[in-house]
């Protein structure tokens, strides 16, 4: 092996192991190749700078595929924070704990993530995508935390369990109902877990601050049905999409 | 423009992904591997349009140059 074949190599490490084991020897070969054509026998600065941002950029990409199930959680989690900012968080004109600019908490940043990743997840940059969704995870239970700690008007429990569990579907790569439904019930099922824990805490009728329980109710209600509607059709779309690209 | 090996690699990548062009083989050249690619008939149809679109950016371009010396003798008597 010569010291240029051992000096692309080690350089090819910047790629995701996926890649590599798919791509290293064709592309080995194709820098070799143009090394010799260039009468090179030695690594160019600008040769390892274009190599190392390629596997940047590749590990940024990941499997570079878009999850149906990912997506369509990732959009119906932005859906919720539109709603939710725009009927539950906003209220301009009073102060509380915590507030932010015109909103009552600082809920909508995990909006802003959740909106990114899913930019990202369109633009096929799964790993940076799933980075996001993790950091929109992260925010959203520590600012569940901060909440309960000091006394912020939000985000609730179940609000909390709502942008988490949207950011922990966003982390799904598959593409199948069956999985898709798993997620959604299991979403389900912590969400009126934490609206009952959190009924029992505040023992009032207040479970979404500043929502009312039937309100609340309504509004999980919806979007898990949004997402049973959406799903048959999405499911069907991405189906007709796969079959005519093998086709 | 000299294309880079990775920049290479990338492009083909993205557009075999989006069916635009497919791999089309491999085999041993010096004990290397080589992998061949094919335009699909979408990549084709991508790059007839493409073709068109950059003529039209020439043929405006040429017509921009025949016009330029009227154009600099009305600056002169402006």
């Amino acid at each position: 092996m010569s010291n240029l074949e051992e000096e692309y190599r080690r350089l090819l490490r910047w790629y995701p192991r996926a890649w590599r084991d798919q791509n290293e020897e064709v592309v080995l070969g194709t820098l070799l190749d143009s090394a010799l054509a260039r009468g090179l026998t030695a690594l160019t600065v600008e040769d390892s700078r274009t190599i190392r941002l390629a596997g940047l950029r590749q590990r940024a990409i990941g499997s570079g595929q878009r999850s149906l199930v990912g997506t369509l959680a990732l959009a119906t989690g932005v859906a919720f924070t539109v709603f939710y900012c725009a009927f539950v968080s906003w209220d301009p004109s009073h102060t509380f704990n915590g507030y932010v600019g015109p909103f009552t908490n600082p809920s909508f940043t995990i909006g802003l993530l959740l909106a990114i990743s899913l930019v990202l997840t369109i633009r096929r940059l799964t790993f940076a995508a799933h980075l996001v969704a993790m950091l929109a995870i992260a925010v959203s239970v520590l600012f569940g935390i901060l909440a309960w700690s000091m006394g912020w008007l939000g985000p609730s429990l179940p609000a909390v369990v709502l942008f988490s569990g949207f950011g922990v579907c966003g982390l799904s790569r598959s593409n199948r109902i069956s999985r898709g439904l798993l997620l959604v019930s299991a979403s389900v099922c912590a969400e009126f877990a934490a609206v009952s824990i959190d009924t029992m805490r505040v023992q009032s009728e207040y479970v979404l601050s500043p929502f009312w329980q039937e309100e609340t109710t309504i509004a999980v209600v919806a979007v898990i049905a949004a997402i049973l509607l959406a799903w048959p059709w999405h499911y069907r779309r991405a189906r007709d999409i796969r079959s005519s690209e093998h086709g | 423009m000299q294309l880079k090996v990775p920049t290479l690699y990338a492009a083909l990548e993205r557009m075999t992904q989006e069916g635009l062009v497919a791999i089309d083989g491999e085999e041993l050249v010096d004990g290397r591997p080589r992998r061949y690619f094919r335009l699909t008939s979408d990549g084709t149809q991508r790059l007839e349009r493409e073709v068109e679109r950059l003529e039209a950016n020439v043929a405006m371009a040429r017509e921009r140059l025949v016009q330029r010396p009227a154009l600099r003798v009305r600056a002169q008597f402006s």
